[in-house]
């Protein structure tokens, strides 16, 4: 094999602002994945209610309980505010870690509320459409949440080893993050309307 | 030697092969084709097929010549490739196929649609609420697709529910296509009837045999595991056989016609008990 | 080769993250999951008692199965060092021998030789099925197999072969040429591009293993009720569905953030191959349509382990719910398949016929608008869209060489052009009562799809392989293989046409005695056209293994990038990132010389930067 002699790491590695460039796009490119990803259950909502197959699209006892849906979409709200926040003041060279931080625990608290709604749910996956609906669509959310934390957390934990540097640090793909979670927060909101309000 | 003229060439042997190509097609094989003539809706299939071939052929006809044409003529010869002659993109040739495959496309779309009314709904299942129905007073015969068979229940007939399919020739059917599981579909080959079955769904679908015989039934849609064995032989016959079967039918399963549900457009299972 | 790594003894090479240790880390992942579904299952037997088997232990095992093969491969080293706050990298194990073709590299060249043998496997796996089929199909009534195991070969046929093709021709060859025809390093997210193949793979090995699990009695689309109603076996189909779902998801996003962001100077977008044109439309219709297929399969899993009613009537749900979702998915799909196959004719055809690509706009937005399109069921046919033409004025008044990949471009064109007049038939309302469901739709979309990609996929097999390995093909054993090929499989599927006029329908084990003969008939071809693989596997073999023959740089004297390295392609592609100030198809005009000039290849000055 014809092989190049082996290259130092900075060579090698593509200039970051290729980088920056490949996630800004990458990132618009998941959301329209995550959307259409969304609008499978969007359609699903709709299509069984308007049908409403032997009256069992949502029977009379299944109601989401309201506290929950409630702090739940309002820790992801803040929490993806708060990200956002970070992401202008990192850009202007301002602190900007404890904000993230905070947006990491708020986003972080909303997972295990939802948990504990799964605990007190008072309905069963087996009572209708309207319980299959919300369960997968909630679930589901929760789990790309979960991504969006991790990525939050990425750029928080490479912030904290960069606090003591001498000129301002923003982490790679800063702005991704924070786009993608304001996304989600949206359809967090969209979903909340949909799931506990209509 | 000068380059003859190749697009006069393409033209004539194009013209000279669908002049003898088109005629044997339309008027010796398309004819002969399935399902055959046992129904009107049938022979109506095998008036389209024959239609379309037509139109086909020439198509066919022109891309053949076309590839053979600059596949031998236009080789390169000799050793070492040298370069094609550089055409810019004509955009009259390109506005001239696309005129042409969207006019095809046009007319096929606009006889479809007059024969699908005009026919009946050509044997296709129409749905609940059919636009193409055939006039006066069809016999009414609903189809209940089951995993994994076929039964017929005719409401004119104190709603009977038989496990074979007779019909009379000449005489206009209307089948309601119904399914209490997964989803089925009707084909009976010869009659030229192909309608889906789905649950709680009246699937409407007509067909007016001319000439007695039998004909195949199976199931077009895949619908679990015995899918393959779902057949069954239906007969058309006379209409005095026909009303001396149904007769006999009627006194065989009466016990079991008395224990059915009444009749109705679109069975479902019970909401507690979770079939399919 | 790298030195530090062949000097370690061979144990202690296979200790680290590598295939060996994906399949022990997988394994150890499924009886996890199946250790915990039961565990669930005991507690709540509530939800389950009805039901005699546990899907949600099987469910868990095929969810922790592929998350331990890739963490065993060692895709989890990374993010956890990010999270730990180390820098970003943008490569790993590049360098080095065999070593980087058994865990994550991020080199796309590998990658792509990696998707290369994987896909090989799935379509041998699949074209065995096929096989089996036909042996069912010598007699009229069920012989070799029972009703529940040839639905589960016809499923397991159907579902590998479309799961797989939807990657055919983006994962090996756009994962190879794309990033050397726009001239970058690499692709934009490299990892990413590597854990594609390895998902691929690990969904192969679950879908493989529903015979285990009693198979699926659904075929390849899977559809409601019967997805509610079947047996155990069909959890893998879930899973295998949503993992190449998943796969092609990456594939398609990482595809578009390379030809969009990673373009060399001068790579315009009224200069980009139409390869790439091919490969980003479908990435684009990948990334809208596969995330709502695997959002259908989800829920399937839902209905099947926490038992709520998507699909079922009786609980609030609806079949069609999943009939909409599952086409949603499978309309575009049709096209996933076809525009690739498209880009690779449209190179080859260029070179072979050395003239300008007729109609580079034109060709360009019908292939945009197809995408578009496909979207909407009523335009399932390119030949309003104006593809075809082109093909036929590129050949106008050129020079043809008829090289085996020219030959199977010439074969995809004819098949394609039987499968869009049998497309005809099919869209026309009354003549579709005989055809739909039946073997006539059977034979139609074998003639696009088989006809369609497969033929395209080895014309690019023959013209770029000698680029990737460096070897070049035994042409004697290539030409057998294209005509054995080639006749086989137009006496396969041609006589299915009659066959669904005559009444035959898909999926069946029983059919009527007086369609024996053609069905002996098919079914022979369909044999010769397995043992032409043979052929090809053969010209592999010995052309790759035996001969060693290398192969010239740019045997077909193409213009564009790829042709201009070295071969076999260095390591990381260029020296120095290359600049453009010519079209890739301006054969026809003279002077002929390469025009743009990879900075790294020998001696030549890098060309001023003309943006």
């Amino acid at each position: 094999m014809n092989e190049t002699a082996h290259t130092p790491d900075e060579a090698l590695a593509e200039p970051p602002e290729v980088q920056e460039r490949n996630l800004w796009l990458g990132v618009r490119v998941m959301a329209g994945v995550t959307i259409m990803f969304f609008l499978a259950f969007v359609f699903a909502y709709f299509y069984l209610r308007s049908l409403n197959n032997f009256d069992r699209w949502r029977p009379p006892s299944v109601d989401p309980p309201q506290a929950y849906g409630a702090a739940i979409v309002i820790l992801f709200v803040v929490s993806a505010a708060l990200f956002a926040y970070a992401d202008r003041a990192a850009r202007k060279a301002a602190a900007w870690l404890p904000a993230a931080g905070a947006a990491l625990a708020l986003g972080l608290a909303g997972c295990v509320v939802q948990a504990f709604e799964y605990a007190h749910l008072g309905f069963a996956p087996t009572r209708g459409g309207y319980a299959s609906v919300f369960l997968g669509w909630t679930l589901l959310f929760v789990l790309f949440v979960i991504f969006a934390m991790y990525w939050v957390e990425i750029t928080f934990a490479t912030g904290l080893r960069h606090r003591h540097d001498a000129e301002a640090y923003v982490p790679l793909g800063l702005d991704a993050a924070a786009f993608y979670w304001t996304l989600l927060a949206v359809i967090g909101v969209i979903a909340w309307g949909i799931l506990y309000l209509l | 030697m000068p380059e003859p003229s190749h697009f006069r060439r393409i033209l004539i042997l194009w013209i000279a092969l669908s002049v003898i190509a088109t005629p044997l097609v339309v008027i010796l094989a398309a004819p002969g084709l399935p399902p055959g003539d046992a129904t009107s809706e049938a022979a109506g299939q095998v008036t389209d097929n024959t239609v379309l071939l037509g139109i086909a052929t020439p198509i066919a006809a022109l891309l053949v010549v076309y590839f053979a044409y600059a596949l031998i003529v236009f080789r390169h010869r000799g050793p070492e490739p040298d370069e094609g002659v550089a055409i810019r993109g004509d955009n009259r040739v390109q506005l001239t196929w696309i005129v042409a495959t969207a006019a095809i496309v046009l007319f096929a779309a606009v006889y479809g649609t007059v024969r699908i009314f005009g026919d009946s709904g050509a044997g296709g299942g129409q749905g609940p609420n059919p636009i193409a129905k055939p006039s006066g007073d069809p016999l009414q015969v609903q189809v209940i697709a089951q995993q994994w068979a076929f039964t017929y229940r005719f409401p004119s007939f104190g709603g009977v529910e038989t496990p074979h399919l007779e019909l009379p020739v000449d005489q206009d059917v209307e089948f309601h296509v119904t399914s209490l599981d997964a989803i089925h579909s009707f084909w009976a080959h010869q009659l030229g009837v192909k309608a889906d079955a789905n649950p709680g769904v009246d699937n409407v679908a007509y067909a007016r045999p001319t000439e007695t015989g039998s004909f195949d039934i199976r199931c077009a849609e895949l619908c679990g595991l015995f899918h393959g064995h779902m057949f069954d032989t239906g007969q058309v016959v006379s209409d005095s056989s026909f009303q001396a079967w149904i007769r006999g039918q009627q006194r065989e399963f009466a016990p079991a016609t008395r224990n059915l549900n009444p009749y109705n457009r679109g069975y479902l299972p019970h909401p507690e008990r979770r079939a399919g | 080769m790298n030195t530090a790594a062949a000097e370690r003894p061979l144990w202690r090479r296979l200790l680290g993250f590598n295939l060996l240790a994906g399949i022990v880390l997988g394994v150890a992942g499924f009886y996890f999951g199946w250790w915990l579904g039961h565990q669930i299952h005991a507690k709540s037997l509530a939800y389950f008692a009805d039901t005699n088997q546990n899907d949600v232990a099987l469910l868990l095992g095929y969810l922790f199965f592929p998350i331990g093969f890739v963490i065993g491969l060692g895709f989890a080293k990374y993010p956890l060092s990010r999270a730990l706050g180390r820098e970003p990298s943008h490569h790993e194990n590049e360098e080095g021998g065999l070593g980087r073709y058994f865990g994550v590299c991020t080199d796309h060249k590998v990658v792509g030789m990696q998707y290369m043998v994987g896909i090989g496997v799935f379509f041998f796996i699949g074209g065995l099925n096929a096989m089996l089929i036909r042996a069912e199909l010598l007699r009229p009534s069920p012989q070799l197999f029972g009703a529940g195991n040839y639905l589960t070969i016809v499923g397991l046929h159907g579902a590998m072969m479309m799961g797989v093709m939807s990657s055919a021709i983006l994962g090996p060859f756009a994962n190879y040429f794309v990033p050397l025809m726009i001239g970058a390093k690499r692709m934009a997210f490299p990892r990413i591009e590597a854990l594609t193949f390895w998902l691929l793979m690990a969904a192969g090995v679950i879908f493989v293993s529903t015979i285990f699990f009693g198979g699926f009695p659904t075929g390849w689309t899977g559809y409601a009720p019967l997805n509610d109603q079947a047996n155990f076996g069909f959890d893998s189909y879930i899973f295998f569905f949503a993992l190449v779902g998943l796969s092609m998801t990456l594939l398609g996003l990482n595809l578009i953030a390379t030809i969009v962001t990673m373009r060399a100077p001068g790579m315009t977008w009224g200069r980009l191959p139409m390869f790439c044109w091919g490969v980003l439309s479908t990435s684009g219709l990948m990334v809208l349509a596969a995330p709502v297929l695997i959002a259908a399969l989800l829920m399937v899993a839902f209905d099947r382990s926490l038992q709520t009613s998507f699909f079922l009537t009786s609980g609030g749900g609806s079949p069609y719910l999943f009939e909409n979702l599952f086409w949603f998915f499978g309309h575009p799909e049709v096209y996933v398949v076809l525009l690739p196959a498209m880009g690779i004719t449209a190179e080859i055809i260029t070179v072979h016929g050395r003239k300008k690509l007729f109609g580079y706009k034109t060709v360009l937005y019908t292939t945009i608008a197809t995408g578009i399109i496909s979207f909407f069921v009523w335009a399932h046919h390119q030949f309003v869209a104006g593809i075809d033409p082109r093909i036929m004025a590129t050949l106008w008044r050129a020079k043809i060489r008829y090289t085996v990949p020219m030959l199977f471009c010439l074969a995809w064109f004819f098949n394609f052009f039987i499968g869009g007049v049998s497309g005809f038939f099919l869209s026309d309302t009354p003549s579709d009562v005989s055809t739909h469901g039946s073997f006539f739709v059977m034979a139609h979309f074998h003639y696009t799809i088989m006809g369609g990609l497969i033929f395209a996929f080895f014309a690019a097999i023959y013209y770029w392989v000698p680029k990737m390995t460096g070897l070049r093909f035994n042409e004697r054993l290539a030409k057998i293989h294209f005509w054995t090929m080639f006749i086989a499989f137009n006496s396969t599927f041609g006589p299915l046409f009659a066959l669904g006029l005559m009444g035959m329908p898909r999926r069946v084990a029983t059919y009527a005695s007086n369609l024996q003969p053609l069905n002996i008939w098919v079914s022979v071809s369909a044999f010769v056209l397995g043992a032409s693989m043979l052929v090809f596997l053969a010209n592999v073999l010995y052309s790759m293994v035996i001969a060693r023959e290398p192969a010239e740089a740019n045997p077909w004297r193409s213009k564009s990038l790829e042709w201009q390295l070295p071969t076999p392609v260095p390591v990381h592609n260029f020296d120095r990132i290359p600049v453009f100030d010519a079209d890739p198809y301006d054969y026809g005009i003279p002077p002929v010389a390469p025009r743009h000039v990879p900075a790294g290849a020998s001696g030549v000055a890098p060309y001023p930067d003309r943006k």
